[in-house]
């Protein structure tokens, strides 16, 4: 008789079931911990977009590359709408609807910084944007996902670049945009692309013990294998010695 | 002595302090010291070290398991020398059971 159908017979049923039963568990509760390390980080993330507003100028000046550790960091600046200069970023998602971003530059001293107005579901019917104002938003960095402009004489473009925008003002660009957290009358506030990292230890206890939970899986199986060997063939087991 | 002897010892002592520190220090300390407290706070630190259990633990369970096969352990004994691990002190005595289990009737493998 081979070894595997042995193992086949009736009697050695409920050891099986109980290595299935442990495998599964384990992986199960694997999972669970694993999606609990994600959400966790996840949930981080958010958190950190609620923080205090820090000054523009504390966190990139107009020619400084992009502060990667201020990735969705609320910040405060004063500045004044150049008018008249609204373009539109297409493809962009908000409750599951296929819109717009409304975005004008902001004049900070020398330099034109883009602001992210709002969502908007089409392009007709955003209010101009004009005057000096105080703003809060977040920062984020310059898109560059090498979309194509279909029509680059229109006012709309595939994404936030700031390399687009340099050819339609002569003025000095900062390498950054914000979304603004109050958007204007008429248009909804535009979700943010990138959110801000969490720490690299966020939830890092979950992690561990998702792996943990994944390695008692092996552990029943390596058990379960150990006591087959020596079940079907005590000898051979009892004699290697190990 | 026997690398796997020796090893389960030390495992075996190291969880044993390991869970002993968590579950007699740490946890009370988290849930029962004045929420904010300095020693609230240490004990919500010192959580940490549930990770360091488990881990060492997962080898522990290992070792033991070896050691079992080779020493023809029952299932039961050996059972409740790898949940010896999980219950906070209990492995202090269970691990003294195996040293004289062992050394009685394995001696080649105490040395």
């Amino acid at each position: 008789m081979s070894a595997a159908r042995a193992l086949l017979a009736p009697r050695y049923w409920g050891y099986h079931l109980v290595v299935v039963a442990a495998l599964v568990v384990a992986g199960w509760l694997g999972l669970w911990q694993y999606h609990g390390w994600q959400e966790r980080r996840a949930a981080e993330a958010r958190d950190l977009t609620e923080v205090a507003p820090i000054a523009l100028a504390d966190a990139i000046g107009p020619d400084d590359p992009f502060p990667g550790q201020y990735v969705g960091q609320p910040v405060s600046f004063e500045g004044a709408w150049v008018t008249g200069a609204t373009v539109y970023v297409s493809g962009r998602e908000h409750d599951s609807v296929d819109g717009y971003w409304v975005v004008d530059p902001v004049r900070i001293g020398q330099s034109l910084l883009p602001v992210v107005r709002g969502w908007t579901a089409s392009t007709a019917g955003a209010p101009p944007a004009s005057g000096t104002a105080d703003f809060v938003g977040w920062l984020q960095p310059p898109e560059g996902t090498g979309a194509v402009d279909d029509d680059p004489g229109d006012d709309v473009l595939p994404q936030l670049r700031v390399a687009d925008l340099a050819q339609r003002f002569d003025e000095d660009l900062y390498g950054a945009y914000v979304v603004l957290r109050d958007p204007p009358p008429g248009l909804e506030q535009a979700d943010l692309d990138q959110l801000p990292p969490a720490g690299r230890l966020t939830a890092v206890r979950n992690l561990l013990y998702a792996f943990e939970w994944w390695f008692f899986g092996l552990f029943a199986l390596f058990v379960w294998w150990r006591w087959a060997r020596e079940e079907l063939d005590p000898a051979a087991a009892a004699g290697d010695g190990r | 002595m026997s690398r796997l002897f020796t090893s389960y010892r030390v495992l075996a002592f190291v969880v044993g302090v390991l869970l002993a520190f968590c579950s007699l220090v740490a946890l009370p300390l988290k849930y029962l010291a004045t929420e904010g407290g300095d020693l609230q706070r240490f004990g919500e630190s010192a959580s940490i070290m549930w990770v360091a259990h488990g881990w060492v633990f997962m080898i522990y369970v290992v070792i033991t398991f070896l050691l079992s096969r080779r020493a023809g352990w029952s299932a039961p004994f050996t059972v409740l020398t790898l949940a010896a691990g999980l219950i906070p002190l209990i492995i202090f005595w269970v691990e003294r059971r195996v040293v004289a289990k062992v050394r009685a009737e394995h001696p080649e493998l105490a040395g």
